[in-house]
């Protein structure tokens, strides 16, 4: 009876530690969501650039999909504008397909570029047309020439420059949207330009975008702020192109598991009913 | 302030200015404190203009991409 009595006590006071471990973890966890809420946007005086804004991306929430007219308009920013600095190593012709374009559109989009091909059969290097399967062509050979042709300041790549920057598509929109006059006592030097979202606020690349720059295929109204926007929204699905892919299987799994969740309930109770409900007795 | 040559984002940051009269008082009491110095190559309001800025950003993130397809 003794070492019943012990036995019981001893996994009724677990149940309770256990408990209340589980409560302190929540706490801590709430605590920690907290600080980082509260921290990741503010602007310290120590800063020398400005925190972005948090937009209202079209995909911004878990169940929201990229707008996918945006990112056929963003690729059309990136190739008549970004494309003459920036290269998109990391992008081909056929990851679009089905994206932004139709696989015909992008056939005859990548036949328009030459591309170096080789060694034939004599061991030469030859040129010929893009195929769909070709990566977007580089601006430069390589990051020496891209440096020597800007004034020593390297262009990024910008596959994946969306999940390299901090605040993501917010800093690359405000950034594009965000050239100014640089402030009393500022001075820039020329080849620089005053952008307050750039950190260190001087930045070699000139203000890339202008009003009515890049004339829409769908008749969009090419404001710089429409064109930031959509370049955003095409870097964001270059850096992820599973993204879409990754919401809709996420709501999946959050739909089953909530699902099994309820059955798995029901067998948990059943299983500790005579636990919970028994009762001890000590006799003399 | 000089707002972004963009024909939407610049008229939303202008009307989104009046409501960030104090940063902008600090910043121009800052320029007009530096315009005092003459010799000091290294005086300057971009910690002001940056909070400036950002009091703007807060007012103007959502009215422009409502303006926006």
């Amino acid at each position: 009876m003794i070492i019943n009595q012990l036995i019981t006590t001893n996994s009724d006071s677990f149940v309770i530690v256990f408990a209340k471990l589980l409560g302190k973890l929540a706490l801590v966890g709430t605590g920690l969501v907290g600080t980082a809420i509260a921290t990741t946007s503010t602007t310290l005086l120590s800063d020398d650039f400005v925190q972005p804004p948090a937009y209202p991306w079209n995909h911004r929430f878990p169940w929201q999909s990229f707008d996918h007219a945006s990112i056929r308009r963003g690729h059309q920013v990136y190739t008549q504008v970004c494309s003459t600095c920036h290269s998109l190593n990391l992008i081909s012709y056929r990851h679009l397909a089905d994206v932004a374009y139709t696989p015909d559109e992008l056939k005859a989009m990548a036949g328009e570029t030459m591309v170096q091909d080789g060694p034939d059969s004599e061991g030469d290097m030859y040129e010929r047309k893009g195929l769909i399967t070709d990566f977007h062509p580089k601006p430069y050979e390589n990051a020496n020439a891209a440096r020597f042709s800007n004034n020593g300041a390297l262009p990024p790549d910008l596959s994946l420059v969306i999940k390299a920057r901090g605040r993501h598509e917010d800093y690359v929109f405000s950034l594009l949207t965000g050239y100014v006059e640089p402030p009393a006592g500022v001075k820039i030097v020329s080849g620089q330009y005053f952008n307050p979202y750039f950190p260190g606020t001087k930045i070699a690349m000139a203000p890339p975008l202008s009003n009515g720059m890049v004339e829409f295929d769908d008749g969009t109204e090419n404001s710089m702020s429409q064109m930031s926007k959509d370049v955003s929204t095409f870097l964001a699905w270059a850096s992820e192109p599973e993204h879409d892919e990754r919401k809709k299987l996420g709501m999946k799994i959050i739909l089953g598991l909530g699902l099994i969740a309820l059955p798995m309930f029901y067998w948990k109770r059943l299983k500790w009913s005579t636990i919970k409900s028994r009762k001890i007795s000590f006799k003399e | 302030m000089e707002t972004s040559e963009c024909s939407i984002k610049g008229p939303i940051q202008k009307e989104c200015a009046s409501g960030c009269g104090k940063t902008w008082a600090a910043y121009e009491a800052c320029s007009e404190r530096i315009s005092k110095l003459v010799d000091d190559e290294k005086a300057n309001c971009l910690g002001q203009f940056l909070e400036h800025v950002q009091c703007i950003d807060k007012c103007v993130a959502p009215k422009l991409f409502a303006q926006l397809n």
